[in-house]
């Protein structure tokens, strides 16, 4: 009996210990001019699909990994802070998605973010932004909501788009998992 | 008692009372007037939790602390990242800019669609000074 009781406590604590750890993490990217709050996402869209949150610690070590086999990405996880993704999968548009969509796009145009591609529709929604200083891209921020899924992504650092250009076309990676039909397409041609 | 018994008492008694009162050394002396000072009854440190002396198990939650509190300090620790994790942190920021990339070709897309052929590319050449992946997109895509 004893035993149990200290057992949910101690289990509580580590809990407790994980969970502010990861908060740490996500609170040491807040003072960053990239940085964007999304608000409670899982309010209207319930739990992400996917969530990434690469910090700044990692991203120099994936960056020093990288330098020998691709300096330009080296160069570029070097210069960035962090990396945030929240990706829902839904049945249908959730009420409020295009309402917060919206919201967050004032919020970020009130703090100064750059609004460079709309896309406003009732199927679908898309905004992307950037945080520019002293002819600087200091943050990407990308909103996408439609009837299957909604992504909410944000670069927080010191980004090149180019170099994000050239970088993204190095990944080899297919989200819809159509990698398969690349492939065949490759082996064809 | 018999008669040599009482004999033998008196006999005692007068060889004890012959005896003078031996004094104690000053050091017993002084040990012995400090028991009670030092003995004093302690007052109970918590009266309106514990009033008599404190059980034993009042001393566990302290030492469960000690652990805990290792455990936090260790926590607090700058953690040196495994292999592992590095190869994760490499596939999610893959999955990152994948999306990213998603977003260039969804709105690319949209510039095709509303704009058509001709206005496209002066529309096209613009945006991609600010974000290229718009412009790999919409190459992937007339291809």
């Amino acid at each position: 009996m004893k035993t149990s009781v200290f057992r949910k406590i101690l289990t509580g604590c580590v809990t407790l210990l994980i969970s502010v750890s990861a908060m740490a993490q996500e609170d040491s990217l807040k003072d960053f001019p990239g940085y964007v709050d999304f608000g409670q996402l899982s309010d209207i869209f319930g739990e992400p699909t996917v969530q990434i949150s690469v910090g700044e610690s990692l991203l120099g070590l994936v960056g020093s990994l990288s330098a020998s086999e691709d300096p330009e990405a080296a160069e570029l996880f070097n210069r960035l802070n962090g990396v945030r993704v929240n990706v829902f999968e839904t049945t249908s548009m959730p009420s409020g998605a295009i309402d917060l969509v919206k919201s967050t796009s004032a919020q970020l145009s009130e703090l100064g973010w750059e609004s460079v591609v709309t896309v406003n529709s009732q199927e679908e929604q898309v905004r992307i932004f950037m945080m520019i200083n002293n002819d600087r891209v200091e943050g990407i921020t990308v909103m996408t909501v439609e009837e299957t899924e909604a992504v909410f992504v944000n670069v927080i650092g010191s980004i090149n788009p180019e170099e994000l250009g050239k970088v993204m076309n190095n990944f080899d990676i297919d989200i819809n998992g159509d990698n398969d039909d690349h492939d065949d397409e490759d082996a064809a041609e | 008692m018999t008669i040599d018994d009482k004999t033998l008492d008196a006999q005692m008694d007068h060889l004890l009372n012959q005896l003078e009162v031996e004094k104690a050394p000053a050091s017993l002396t002084r040990r012995l007037k400090r028991i009670p000072r030092e003995h004093r009854e302690k007052k109970p440190l918590l009266p309106w939790l514990f009033p008599g002396p404190l059980p034993k198990w009042v001393m566990a939650p302290a030492f469960a602390a000690v652990p805990l509190a290792l455990l936090v300090i260790v926590m607090m620790q700058p953690r040196q990242p495994s292999p592992q994790d590095v190869e994760q942190a490499r596939l999610d920021l893959a999955v990152a800019f994948a999306y990213l990339d998603k977003a260039g070709l969804r709105t690319g897309s949209q510039i095709q669609s509303v704009l058509g052929g001709e206005l496209r590319h002066s529309v096209k050449d613009k945006l991609s000074e600010h974000i290229p992946f718009t412009e790999q997109s919409l190459q992937e895509e007339t291809t």
